[in-house]
Formats: C-alpha cells, structure tokens, sequence
C-alpha cells in the first residue's frame, strides 16, 4: 500500500514539476533576461548622466575661475609708467569689492617689480617696488599668460589658490591674485546630482578644495578627512571614463564619475548614492522579481491543478483496479475524460464484467465437483445451466458398496490404520468413479452410494454401472490382499439395482447434496447387505439390460427386506487372485 | 464643505506627525549669555535662522538667556549659572564670555560668535580642529584688521595726525588687536590715544576724553557695550567735529560716519547653523571655526557732508553700501 502511494505520488510529482518547469522556465528567462538588459541599459544611461553632470560640474568650476581671470584681466591691460598709478589702484579696490573671492591682489609692471598691493584683510602697500621676478607665480605668468598656484590653506584651514595673469605684452605687467576658494562652495553647493547626489573638487596632490559641507573643506589637510576623496577619485581614474561605483566617508555605496579641470589641475567627482543612481533599476528588479513570483505562484497552481486533473483518472483506474483485483467484480471504473483512459476505464470494467462471470462458473463448477464426476461437471457447466441439478424422475442405476468386517475391524485397529485403510480404500474407489462419469451421491464410513444416469443421461447405463462394480471389486480385493497381510480381515460387497428414482439436489442454503430417491435405491442398498465378499448382486432388471453382454449368474430369488415377495437376484463373483500382480 | 473639512483635518494631522516624527518629543534647551541685552538685529537674525532649520522657540526649543548688562565681571557667574541649568548648547558672542563659558563647562557643547582670535584666546586648538567641546563662526580674520581701519581712516582723513580708539579691555580680542596693530599705525603717521570704555554708562566720558585729547579722528571697536544701542557714539558725536569709524554697520546706520565691517548679520546667520548641527549630532571638536570671508564698507555721505569731509573716490569705489 505504501509503495503503491508513493508511486502514485511521484507521477503527480512529475507531472507537476514537468508543468510547472514548462510555464516558469520560459517566464524566468523571458524575466531574466529583461531584467539583465534593463540593467544594462539603465547603467549605461546612469554613465551618461554622471559623465554629463561631472563635465558640467567642472565647467562650472572652470567659470568660477574663468570670472576671475577675466575680471584680473581688466589689470593687465595698460602699460605702466614710472609714476604712481592711482586710476590703477582704484580699479583694484573696485576689482576687490567686484570679486569677493579675491583676497588681495598683486601688480607687478614690466620690469617684474611690485607697483601695488591691495588686500582685503592686510594693509595695502603702493610702489613698493620690490623685485618679484623670482616669485613663481610672477615667472609662471611669464611663460604660460595664465598661472596656478598650489591650493594652500591659510592659518591651517581656509583653502587659498594664487592666480596670475600676464597682460599681452610684457610691458603691461602682470597680476598675482590670492583667492579664496572657500567662495566657490556658492558653486558647489548649487550642484545637485539626482536628489542627493553632489560634486566635490580636489588637486592635483589630493586636497579637498571644494565640497558642499564647507566644514570638511575648512578641515584643512587633514588625511583621515581626505582619504575617502582620495580613494573615490583613484577609483574614477582606474574606471576611465566612466561611472565607477566606491563608497564615501559614511561607508555608503556610490556612484561616481570625474571630470578634470585643466587649468588648474583639479578634478570634479561627482557623486549619488548607489540607492538613488540605481533606483530604477533596482526598481525594475524589484517589478521583475515580484512578476517572476506571481509568475511562479500562477504555475505553480496551474500545474497542480493539471496534474490533478492528469493523475486522477489514473488514481481511479488504480483503485479500481485494485478493488477488482480484490476480487469487487461489480466495481465499476467511472472517467469520463473522453480519452485512451476512459478507453482503458471501460475496458476494466469489461474485464470486470467477465471476471465476475468466470468467477460465478468457476463457483459453480467447484459446487458441482463436489458430487459429479469433474468432467460431468464440466458438461453440466458447459450447458450453462445447473438445470440438470433440478429434481425430477429418471430411470437410474443406483450403486452400493462397502467393506465387509469393518466395523469390528475398526473396533480394534488403532485410529491411524483406520483411517489409512479408508483413505486407500477411497483413493481407490475415487479414481474408479471419475473414470467412469459416475455421480457420487453420498458416503459415510466404509459405505458409499454411486448414481449412473443422473444427472447427465449416460448409453447403456446399466452396462456401465456393472464394469463400474467389477472394477471397485477388483481394485479393492486387490486393496484387500495387502490388508489382509496386516492382518486385517476385511471383505468387501457391491449390490446394485436400475429403475425409476427422484434425483435432485437436496440440503440447505450452502450444504446440498444431489441424491436419488426411490425404491430402487432401497433395492440397491439391500443387494449390497446381502452381497459377499468379492460378490456383486444385481436385480432383475440391470441383468436384463446387460444379458448379452456381461455373464451374471442368476441366483434365484432372495427375501429382500421391506420387499413382501422374493426377488430375483443376479450376481457375479470376481475371482480370487492369490496375489497381487 | 465636509470634503474639504475632512481634507484640512487630514492634513493637519498630516502634518503634526511630520513635525512629530522630525523633531523630539522633549524640547532642545538652549542657554545663551549676551553681553549687554540678548536683543537686537544680530539676534534676531539668529532665531530667525533657527526657525528657518526647524527649531521654533516654544515648540521644540527652548532659549534660556541671561545677560551681563555690559559688567563682564560678571561673566564667569552667569556662565557657571547657565552651565547649572544643564542645557544641551550654549552660546555666546564676544571673546571674554566665550571664554568664560568655556571655562564654566568642558562638557556641554559652546558656539561661539564674533570672536577674532579663538585660537590665541584658548577656545581652540586650531581653526581647522577645536578638538574641546568650543567651536563657532570668527568674527573676522585676525591680523591686520585694526590696522586696516587705521588705513582707511588715514585714506579718509589725509591730514589727521592723531586718532583715538575706544576699546574694552575685558574684550580679549581688542587687547590682541592693540597690542599687535596699534605699532602699525606709525606707518599711517597717526598716533593712537586708547580709551577704554569698562561698562556701558562710560561712553560719554570716553568720547568726551577722545575730544579733550583733540582726537581728529575716532576709532570704535566691535564690542556691544560700545555699540549697545548703536546710535549712542553717532549722538554722543552728532554736534562734534569728530569722524568715527566703525566697526559695525548698525551704527552707521544710525548716523555715524563709515565702517568697515564683516556682515555680521550673515555671522549671525552660520552661527544659527553650527547651533543646528550640534543639537543634530555634530561634534564641536570636528567642527571647523568659520571666518568671514567678505568685509563691507559702509558710508554715510550724510554725516560726512555734515563734517564737512569729501570722501575719496577710492573709498567711495571700494563702498558696499552709500548712505545718502
């Protein structure tokens, strides 16, 4: 039973997997697939995006010092004379007041010499005179028209850049301005990337000269402040081009992407938390993900609805099948799937049908073996009908027989050699009575009762019902030989007597005997009291039938008891053979 | 008419969980020590910043203010009292109560404001690092800046041989500041006379000792007992000959002359922010001291027709701000 459950269940099994791999397996990849170029797409936008908003980040930072070159510009324009220049220190103080990122400005002449100093914070100095050829930035002006100098942080903290301009030509000198680029966060800050993303600007060496939080900037060169910068510009370098993804100072993931700024040697890095850059595409993850389960959830029931629908008509077959098998003929397999199942259903249940008649025969038949010869019952069984079992009047030939001395026999000998010499005696008479299609009626102890002619109507019934009784007397004098060597002294008798009986099947419910009722039988049974040892008695009529054919002596009349005259009784002794062959 | 009731309901509801969920249900306390009155444009601007980051007075945040009233000896007491109320932050302007409050506490937060040289008064470290519990927004960035209003007096005032500064000497700042740029004057060839002015009822008397010493010009520094109320010195000055520069813009406002100034309504302005980032989390020590970056000059050409001065086109081209 176990096994037959997980057989069963192991074909749902694979019916299920089998539909449910059908449906999910094309929608997965169908979702996989969408997703992963999803992923690629939007990433390759999200480059595009990051790379455009660093570019413009930098341009930006690249017109906050543009504007100051151009407005240094305007101090570069004139040459100088020998004589103090007052319009030109006007134009500074306007210059300082125009450009609040300018701290302090310095104007060299042609000669390299410092005409004019102005400052926002220090005091100013006029034709001070001094050589600056020396200075860098004075000497960077001179070869390349724009100078920049190194970002340096003033008292520790305020990022400053020198910048200076050459006019062009050398006469009208040059401008070395001091800027503070703490100024430019009015620039940094104003860059949103996304929703929370940001730009920040570092040198050449890695120093932090722009970020949105001022107080990071003001931290001066601080390494553990600056090293989170550091590390996301390494990681936009080796990334080229493109977005990169690193993770800030908080540990959060990002993405970045760089931009240069020429002038100056700076980088732009522009930067958005990985949630907010990939937001979409986690969003179409998260869509595809939700899809592909609703999807498999779908399958899922889709599947198992089918493979129910698949394996019950099996399931039933089993059953029945089982249950036929059990031996419920009338089960009956119900599908009504319109298939090769319901064909293999009904062929079943035509099975069925004929193993429940095989079986009501084959029940009959066994009923029947019990009193007729086997191939009698077969022929009764072959008509169809046990109508021949019914009661009715026939001319019978009615043959008794028994041992003779058994009972005192029996008396003494012990129980097993009773019954040994019985079951011999049986076995012997058995044989002899199936051979010749002779009905057994009935038996108890060493006496039996044998019908010819009925139920089945034989030729020449008396005929045989005497080979028959010579054939018992033979084979069981021949029993009788080996006895008697045991010493046991045992004879036996047959009498037999043909006429008009009542034959039927008699008994209750489970227990029914086919017998014959009727004078002859009382005759028949007489004749084997009277008959001898080795003798077999007949009655009138069985010598009449057999007279050319069989010798019987005739023996006279005889009393027969419950017979108010005597009969003529026929005999026929079988000889005695003094040994058995 | 029920719709839109329910609709205003909803958002009001709405909008009492945001600001529940945005600020705690405790209110932030917030100690404050002033100088002369805890009133005036510089504080005004500073709640007004405060409220525009989210903590409203009386909602989410409480202000405890006590003033000295001008008697800095007074500082150190009403620090420690300050520091006994156990607020989350303290603030104060000026150098000599930031001090104090730092001396009063090394554990609750300080912001301080208009102090120019925080790292020589010991509040901290260094700009970049305070490194203590102290950090705020400097009023200008030290070194010349005494100086340079020497130079523009002198730039004002071609003739003036002699100028008087009226200075606080409890103001550590003002005591850096002579110390290290009164020399500097010389090169201006100007000689400095420095008043000191200890408490605000000594005004009068310092600006009539700057006129008995025939001072042609007037130095006030940025201190609230010199500019408490700013159009003090402008009326002690108004019928004399005397032209004073400033270093504050509300007296010029008030009929002063010029001033050179850095906005302080903008130092009010980050010094509300470096409050709001301390009670959100910050931590002073990481916080660098801001300086001004911008210094305005302001003239009033009214005052200076009345004194009879013509103001220079190189002043006038550098001016922020004209007053006609």
């Amino acid at each position: 039973m176990i096994r037959r459950r997980r057989r069963f269940r192991g074909l749902f099994q694979k019916y299920f997997i089998v539909l449910f791999l059908a449906v999910v397996i094309p929608l997965a990849a169908n979702g996989i697939s969408e997703a992963w170029f999803g992923y690629r797409d939007q990433r390759a936008r999200l480059d595009q995006l990051l790379g455009v908003e660093a570019r413009s980040a930098a341009a930006r930072i690249q017109g906050f010092l543009d504007g100051i070159t151009n407005q240094l510009g305007w101090l570069v324009q004139l040459p100088w004379s020998e004589e103090p220049d007052e319009r030109r220190r006007i134009d500074a103080l306007r210059l300082l007041r125009q450009v609040p990122a300018i701290v302090s400005l310095t104007l060299v002449d042609g000669t390299g010499r410092e005409r004019l100093y102005v400052s926002r914070i220090g005091l100013n100095r006029t034709e001070n005179r001094t050589d600056r050829t020396g200075d860098p930035a004075v000497a960077g002006a001179r070869s390349a028209r724009i100078w920049y100098g190194q970002v340096s942080y003033y008292r520790g903290s305020e990022p400053y850049l020198t910048v200076a301009i050459s006019g062009n030509r050398p006469s009208v000198g040059i401008v070395v301005a001091e800027v503070n680029l703490k100024l430019i966060w009015d620039v940094i800050s104003a860059i949103k990337v996304g929703e929370t993303g940001y730009a920040f600007v570092l040198d050449g060496p890695g120093r932090l000269v722009a970020h949105p939080d001022i107080s990071l900037v003001l931290r001066g060169a601080d390494e553990a402040t600056l090293n989170p910068f550091r590390a996301i510009r390494e990681a936009t370098m080796r990334a080229g081009a493109g977005l990169t993804t690193s993770w800030d100072a908080e540990g959060n993931a990002i993405a970045a992407a760089a931009a240069p700024i020429t002038g100056p040697d700076w980088t732009v890095v522009v930067e958005q938390p990985l949630s907010e850059a990939f937001g979409p595409i986690y969003a179409a993850l998260w869509r595809t993900g939700g899809l592909l389960l609703g999807g498999a959830a779908f399958a899922a029931m889709l599947a198992f609805i089918l493979a129910r629908r698949m394996t019950e008509p099996i399931r039933l077959l089993e059953e029945g099948t089982e249950r036929i098998g059990a031996g419920q003929f009338d089960h009956r397999i119900k599908i009504s799937t319109g298939d090769e199942l319901q064909r293999l259903a009904d062929s079943f249940n035509a099975m069925a049908a004929e193993l429940a008649v095989s079986q009501e025969r084959q029940e009959r038949i066994a009923k029947l073996k019990r009193f007729l010869a086997p191939q009698v019952a077969e022929l009764v069984d072959h008509v169809g009908d046990d109508t021949v079992l019914e009661g009715r009047r026939t001319e019978v030939v009615a043959v008794f027989c028994d041992l003779r001395g058994f009972t005192a026999f029996s008396a003494k000998a012990a129980p097993e050699e009773v019954m040994r010499v019985l079951s011999e005696y049986y076995e012997a008479l058995g044989a002899i009575i199936t051979r010749y299609a002779a009905t057994l009626t009935s038996f108890s102890g060493d006496g039996l009762m044998v019908l010819v002619n009925a139920p089945v109507p034989v030729e020449e019934p008396a005929l045989r019902a005497v080979d028959l009784a010579v054939e018992m007397q033979e084979r069981v004098q021949e029993l009788i030989i080996g006895w008697r060597a045991r010493g046991h002294r045992i004879g036996f008798g047959v009498g037999l007597a043909m006429g008009t009986a009542t034959v039927g099947r008699i008994g209750y419910e489970s227990r029914f005997d086919y017998t014959a009722i009727g004078s002859v039988v009382n005759l028949a049974a007489r004749l084997c009291a009277a008959a001898a040892d080795r003798e077999i008695l007949t009655d009138e009529t069985v010598a009449g039938a057999v007279k050319d054919k069989r010798p019987l002596i005739p023996l006279g009349t005889r009393p027969i008891k419950g017979y108010d005259e005597e009969l003529p009784v026929f005999g026929r002794a079988v000889d005695e053979r003094p040994s058995a062959p | 008419m029920g719709r839109s009731l329910c609709f205003a309901a909803l958002v009001s509801v709405l909008l009492t969980s945001i600001l529940a969920a945005q600020t705690p249900a405790k209110p932030v306390r917030l100690g404050m020590l002033c100088p002369v009155r805890c009133a005036g444009p510089g504080y005004t601007a500073f709640e007004d910043e405060l409220r525009k980051l989210g903590w409203v007075e009386g909602h989410n945040l409480t202000i405890e203010r006590r003033a000295l009233e001008g008697r800095y000896e007074r500082a150190s007491e009403l620090a420690a009292e300050i520091v006994r109320s156990r607020p989350n932050l303290i603030v104060g302007p000026s150098a000599p109560i930031a001090r104090a409050l730092k001396d009063a506490t090394s554990e609750i937060p300080i912001a301080f404001s208009f102090v120019a040289n925080p790292v020589q008064i010991g509040l901290v470290q260094s700009l970049a690092h305070p490194g203590r519990n102290v950090t705020g927004v400097a009023s200008i960035t030290p070194g010349a800046f005494l100086a340079k209003q020497f130079e523009i007096l002198r730039e004002l005032l071609p003739q003036a041989q002699r100028v008087a500064v009226l200075v606080n000497p409890a103001n550590d700042d003002h005591r850096l500041a002579l110390a290290r740029e009164v020399p500097m004057a010389a090169q201006f060839g100007l000689r400095v006379d420095v008043i000191e002015v200890r408490a605000p009822n000594d005004v009068p008397a310092a600006v009539e000792s700057a006129r008995r010493l025939r001072a042609e010009g007037l130095l006030v520094l940025g201190d609230a007992i010199l500019n408490t109320p700013p159009n003090r010195v402008p009326n002690l000055l108004a019928r004399t000959p005397l032209p004073a520069l400033y270093a504050n813009r509300d007296p010029v406002l008030a009929g002063g002359l010029i001033a050179y100034t850095p906005d302080m309504l903008a130092i009010a302005r980050r010094h509300a922010q470096y409050v709001d980032r301390i009670l959100r989390g910050a931590s002073p020590a990481d916080m660098p001291v801001e300086q001004p970056s911008r210094y305005n000059l302001i003239v009033n050409i009214k005052t200076a027709r009345a004194l009879g001065l013509t103001v220079p086109p190189s002043l006038l081209s550098q001016a922020d701000e004209v007053i006609e």
